[in-house]
């Protein structure tokens, strides 16, 4: 299943790195809560409080406070994202140095992201959501599968 | 046309008759028709503008959702029916038109809940 034309179209790289959707769109959470494993927030540093951010972490838009955020559930900051057997991961996008957008790893290597309001997509490498809306994937992240 | 007092005006002047914003609850635009599209054409733009947007800070601070808070009370009912139909974040809109900053903040984050919240608070105050 892919997106609407109008909508894949927002990805350069989207096509032809390879995806398929996995959920209707909802407002029910984001990619920074979906990454995190929750599908019933929105996870954000906003400054009006609106959005759930980790109660110790600074609500600032800075690649610092979103791994700090992500730290506050077991993951570290790692080099690379290849896949490592017991480990989950996750990528943090950044545009200019602004945190954008995360994905999460899936078990064989593929990812996973929530894409804003709209649907969840799996995608087959992390380059297929970069480009002029969420810049590229900066940060990676991992911890201990359970 | 009727003004709230007398109005004093010099011979050649210019009047300019402005829609009223931002005005109290019980100062609904006469045109809620007009109000309303202008709400559908505001928010189609913005859900347009902000498409795959995670960052709330940029989804509320975007051009035309700060332009549906400009529409003042009148527009209230509308933001309300669209909370009806999705969780969209309306939250700092409604808090910014009516000044009750406490609604729903509980919930932060769930939208959902946040919604109920404010639609049980636009029921018990007649807008929906």
């Amino acid at each position: 299943v892919r997106l609407s034309a109008d909508k894949e179209g927002r990805w350069p790289y989207l096509f032809s790195e390879g995806y398929q959707v996995a959920s209707q769109p909802t407002w029910d959470y984001n990619c920074i809560a979906f990454a995190a494993g929750c599908e019933s927030e929105w996870w954000w540093p906003d400054a009006n409080g609106d959005a759930a951010w980790p109660d110790k972490v600074n609500r600032e838009e800075q690649l610092a406070c979103f791994a700090e955020a992500f730290a506050t559930i077991g993951y570290q900051v790692c080099e690379h994202s290849d896949l490592e057997p017991g480990y989950e991961k996750i990528a943090i996008y950044a545009r200019n140095g602004i945190p954008t957008h995360a994905a999460r790893q899936l078990p064989d290597g593929r990812w996973k992201s929530k894409l804003g309001a709209w649907e969840d997509i799996e995608h087959n490498t992390l380059k297929a959501v970069e480009g002029d809306i969420y810049g590229q994937a900066v940060l990676f992240m991992k911890r201990r599968a359970t | 046309v009727v003004l709230d007092e007398p109005a004093a005006l010099q011979p050649n002047s210019q009047v300019t008759v402005l829609a009223a914003e931002n005005g109290k609850p019980g100062a609904l635009a006469a045109d809620s028709r007009s109000i309303e599209q202008e709400f559908e054409v505001l928010s189609k733009k913005w859900r347009d503008d902000i498409g795959p947007e995670s960052s709330l800070s940029r989804i509320t601070g975007n051009l035309n959702y700060l332009r549906i808070i400009s529409l003042g009370w009148s527009v209230v009912p509308c933001i309300l029916r669209d909370l009806q139909r999705e969780p969209a974040p309306w939250f700092l809109a409604l808090r910014a038109i009516t000044g009750e900053d406490n609604v729903g903040r509980e919930h932060a984050g769930n939208f959902k809940r946040m919604a109920d919240v404010w639609l049980a608070w636009g029921r018990q105050h007649g807008y929906i």
